[in-house]
């Protein structure tokens, strides 16, 4: 067998939908996009780490979230048997895992270069290539502004009132002023999507002003109970929630 | 379902208690240009905002005209004010305020097969309400037009 390397680089918007079930195997949906969020690439993923000593929905999530950030068709049945280990959730973050038809190192947040078995990779042989630029993980202390936050959210329903013009909701003042928290009210805004649950309110608008990304591929546009789904998966890839 | 008494007074001042019913949960998935449509899934508004649905072929705009031809898309048609209940179809109205010298769509109600009508307020719940006056307000306008179509 061997273990050809797969380099990931491209700056894809790609993403994985995960069971996430901690007590057994991770079984995703990833898909590629194009730049337009089109979806050129659907593949069923299973990947198995009854391995001990670190999160493995969290590895599962970042490894398939970068084998999906390839071009390279490696992805179906991509099954891992192992052990690893993480220095700590968050950069600096290293996580080895080794296993049957799958080694994966994982550096600097996101996995940087991927050993397994799979078609049309690199060739194996070259852990010390300088590693492409990726999203760093970030972490923000969701206790702060908290209190900020929830006064801006309960007034902006007011302001909004019963109105069904988007336009209309986004440019309340209160509104406004959580966009106008940065980065700093990600957190917030991903758990009060988190406990909306398949009602999520109007928090699309703020998230790509803020992020300015837009996760949700086109064939689920206005469908705001998928839509959720995305972000939220977006939320972990990028470090403002727990995996 | 109980209703919310007193809770739209400010925004709907012709929402009598006593003569509206919420009929649903809050749910800000959707909406009532939505609703009127009889899609629970979405939230209809010609934004081109990737959270909003549009029917394709409408115009992206703002305005009474593309409102209609979404609605056409559903198979609705202008039917002038006629608001009377007719066995067989399906009627939808549609509210607009005027904002700097034009007319916005702002809203629209369903009617029900008891001659009452169904608005979605909003993010927020579903009405049934009696008259189409009842959430004429600031905030909606007025009913500019009504479509209709044959009962699915």
């Amino acid at each position: 067998m061997t273990y050809p390397l797969a380099l990931f680089q491209t700056n894809t918007s790609v993403f994985g939908i995960d069971s996430h079930n901690e007590d057994a195997d991770d079984d995703f949906e990833a898909v590629r996009l194009d730049d337009n969020q089109n979806i050129i690439d659907r593949r069923h993923i299973v990947v198995s780490f009854p391995a001990a000593g670190f999160n493995r929905g969290t590895i599962a999530k970042r490894l398939i979230h970068h084998i999906a950030r390839t071009n390279g068709p490696t992805c179906d049945d991509y099954m891992g048997i192992g052990a690893g280990f993480s220095v700590t959730p968050f950069p600096p973050y290293a996580v080895l895992i080794i296993g049957l038809g799958a080694v994966s190192a994982f550096t600097d947040g996101y996995a940087s270069v991927c050993l397994g078995s799979g078609r049309d990779v690199v060739p194996f042989g070259a852990l010390d290539l300088k590693l492409p630029e990726l999203k760093r993980p970030r972490l923000i202390d969701v206790s702060a502004d908290i209190s900020k936050f929830e006064t801006l959210r309960n007034k902006w329903r007011e302001e909004r009132g019963v109105s069904s013009s988007t336009i209309d909701i986004v440019t309340c003042d209160s509104y406004q002023k959580i966009i106008g928290m940065g980065e700093r009210a990600l957190p917030h805004i991903f758990l009060q999507m988190q406990k909306e649950g398949d009602k999520p309110d109007q928090w699309f608008w703020a998230l790509r002003m803020i992020t300015q990304e837009n996760p949700v591929p086109r064939e689920s546009w206005g469908k705001r109970k998928e839509m959720v789904k995305y972000w939220l998966q977006w939320a972990v890839l990028n470090g403002f929630l727990k995996g | 379902m109980a209703s919310s008494k007193g809770r739209y007074a400010a925004v709907l001042p012709n929402l009598t208690d006593g003569f509206w019913l919420a009929t649903s949960p809050v749910d800000p998935t959707y909406n009532c240009i939505a609703w009127a449509a009889d899609d629970n899934e979405n939230w209809w508004w010609p934004s081109g905002c990737p959270e909003d649905y549009w029917p394709p072929g409408a115009p992206l705009e703002n305005t009474v005209e593309a409102f209609i031809i979404a609605y056409g898309t559903r198979g609705y048609v202008p039917c002038g004010m006629d608001s009377s209940y007719e066995s067989g179809f399906e009627k939808v109205a549609l509210y607009a305020s005027e904002r700097f010298g034009t007319l916005k769509p702002q809203h629209a109600a369903r009617q029900l097969d008891n001659g009452c009508w169904t608005s979605k307020l909003g993010p927020e719940e579903d009405i049934e309400h009696h008259m189409l006056m009842d959430v004429e307000s600031p905030v909606y306008g007025k009913v500019v037009c009504i479509l209709k179509r044959p009962k699915p």
